[in-house]
């Protein structure tokens, strides 16, 4: 079987999980706010704007990521079709990459889709400056990177773990959110470092950082690098945790 | 062909199988033993689903566990439920037809080759939630056996099913058989003595016996066979027999009116029955060996009484 004929199968049947369903729909919400702003601003308050949506995006991303991410493998293991992995004509590795590669599909589809939307509704509203959308996708580009990394390490935990989606979250808000904006070495430890070195510019008022801020402690080559480094070693992790682990309790 | 050799699987403290060993080749093989007796463990150490604590399984000359050849030729219906409650039985047949290249035309005639055996057109658009175990049961043998596979390892199939299916499935299984692995465990013993003469029987970890039901009962030479007979001038036999070495016991039935005769070697007294007719001292209108059922035999192993 092929890969990528593996990666839409997989990608389909996770789509067709309410849980999945929610989460992408979640990451539309800025656009629906978006939506509102439009209608009040036509029909009520005239200077209404839409960019205090903006914000909504990053708290969204990583919810998202981590509920989708965490769901790698956990969702087949939970509703038991896991059972059939070891004998459909696919192998472990081909199967846990291509449920990796559906996670971020499915986030960064969503995500890219949604904010792609959300400037065009403040385009059409006037608040918005098309020429920034450029910037957006550079800006964005930082998330793209960051996303695979994220992606790979909460898979691994959705693997590893039973209660993988707390840990996600004490990792996400512990370990990223406190040494990730810390002054020595375990900085490099996280990702959010290495993304902030990623970003193309400083965001600025119209693009509110509620997340990230610039950073440039190191190239934006090392720092794709890092996120890659950082991936691979989850990704690796998280397929020896995947083929060794049984999942069966039995009898 | 699936061997094992000396296989130990234990969960913590827990036994699940202790030193199985056991090889079977083409053909249709029945796993019986009471509940916790080991039978999903086997299966699952077949599937690559377990690691053996203790010995080796091979599966084609190949490792359960590093399936390379053989994915994609097995065909596996789980005693629970493996599909995701929200999803459409039609969109799951799909599916697995497409893991294993089945689309188009070659996908449609197998299905309609399949549903005329295991009946599921009625509700491929209801989700898995909203269907009943038999149809639950019905869609996973259909998912089992779309790929039409060279091993199949069915545990406790018939379980909800209607006995219309259940008739169905079984004699499509074992046209099968000929030319396949079958493995096939269930607790309606009757079904599987229907099914197959290749029993393998399990209990509290260790294989306890494999053949043909006669072959087991004849192995179990600890407990008296069981022959109940009901003849014309009975008494006649009673004192011809009744001081036989062979004889454990003779009990009187009346509610049924004849005799239980309780033996250890029950072919010697076969033989005395038919040489007391051929004599004309009886008349023999029933003769039935009681406890030579899988049943019995079952019973036996799980010390309950044999069903009379």
């Amino acid at each position: 079987m092929k890969f990528s004929r593996l990666l839409i199968i997989e990608t389909r049947k996770r789509l067709a999980r309410s849980l999945v369903r929610f989460m992408i729909s979640l990451m539309f919400l800025p656009v629906l706010f978006a939506g509102i702003g439009l209608l009040i601003r036509v029909f009520y308050v005239r200077s209404f704007g839409t960019w205090e949506f903006l914000p909504l995006f990053y708290p969204l991303f990583f919810l998202v990521t981590i509920l989708v991410s965490v769901g790698t493998v956990k969702e087949d293991v939970d509703d038991n079709s896991y059972v059939f992995v070891n004998i459909l004509p696919f192998s472990k590795t081909m199967y846990y990459s291509a449920r990796l590669l559906s996670s971020f599909i499915l986030v960064f589809g969503s995500f890219a889709i949604s904010l792609l939307l959300f400037y065009l509704t403040s385009f059409i509203l006037g608040s918005g400056v098309f020429s920034e959308l450029v910037s957006l996708w550079k800006y964005n580009l930082g998330f793209f990177f960051g996303l695979i990394a994220y992606c790979c390490v909460f898979s691994f935990f959705g693997t590893a773990f039973k209660k993988a989606t707390i840990y996600s979250i004490i990792y996400f808000f512990f370990w990223e959110g406190i040494f990730g904006y810390a002054f020595f070495f375990l900085e490099k430890l996280t990702i959010t470092f290495y993304m902030r070195n990623l970003l193309p510019f400083s965001p600025t008022s119209g693009f509110k950082s509620f997340f990230l801020m610039r950073q440039e402690s190191i190239t934006q080559s090392a720092a794709i690098a890092g996120l890659l480094v950082f991936s691979a070693v989850f990704y690796m992790a998280g397929l020896y945790v995947f083929r060794k682990k049984g999942y069966i309790t039995g009898e | 062909m699936i061997v094992f050799d000396n296989v130990s699987k234990w969960y913590g403290e827990v036994i699940g199988v202790m030193s199985v060993s056991f090889d079977i080749g083409r053909g249709m093989y029945g796993l019986l033993g009471p509940n916790g007796a080991g039978k999903s463990t086997i299966m699952k150490l077949i599937l690559g689903l377990l690691k053996p604590n203790q010995g080796s399984i091979s599966l084609n000359s190949e490792n359960p566990l590093y399936l390379e050849k053989n994915k994609g030729k097995i065909g596996y219906v789980p005693e629970i439920d493996p599909f995701y409650a929200n999803e459409k039985c039609q969109s799951i047949i799909n599916r697995y037809g497409s893991y294993h290249g089945l689309h188009g035309d070659r996908l449609t005639d197998r299905i309609e080759f399949l549903a005329s055996i295991v009946e599921v057109k009625d509700f491929m658009e209801k989700k898995i939630g909203n269907c009943s175990k038999g149809m639950k049961q019905r869609l996973k043998i259909f998912v089992a056996l779309l790929h039409d596979p060279d091993i199949i390892i069915l545990d406790e199939p018939f379980n909800g099913l209607d006995p219309v299916s259940r008739a169905k499935i079984g004699k499509y299984l074992k046209s099968l058989a000929d030319d396949r692995t079958i493995m096939i465990s269930s607790h309606i013993l009757s079904e599987v003595e229907s099914l197959t003469e290749h029993i393998i029987l399990i209990n509290n970890g260790n294989i306890f016996a494999t053949g043909s039901i006669l072959d087991i009962r004849e192995k179990m030479d600890n407990i008296p066979r069981k022959i109940f007979l009901v003849a014309d001038n009975i008494n006649n036999l009673t004192i011809r027999i009744i001081n036989m070495d062979e004889i454990s016991g003779i009990e009187i039935d009346k509610e049924k009116q004849g005799v239980r005769i309780f033996s250890t070697r029950p072919s010697v007294i076969y033989k005395e029955i038919m040489k007391a007719q051929s004599e004309n001292s009886i008349d023999i209108r029933y003769l039935f060996g009681e406890d030579e059922d899988l049943e019995s035999v079952f019973s036996y192993i799980t010390d309950k009484r044999p069903v009379q």
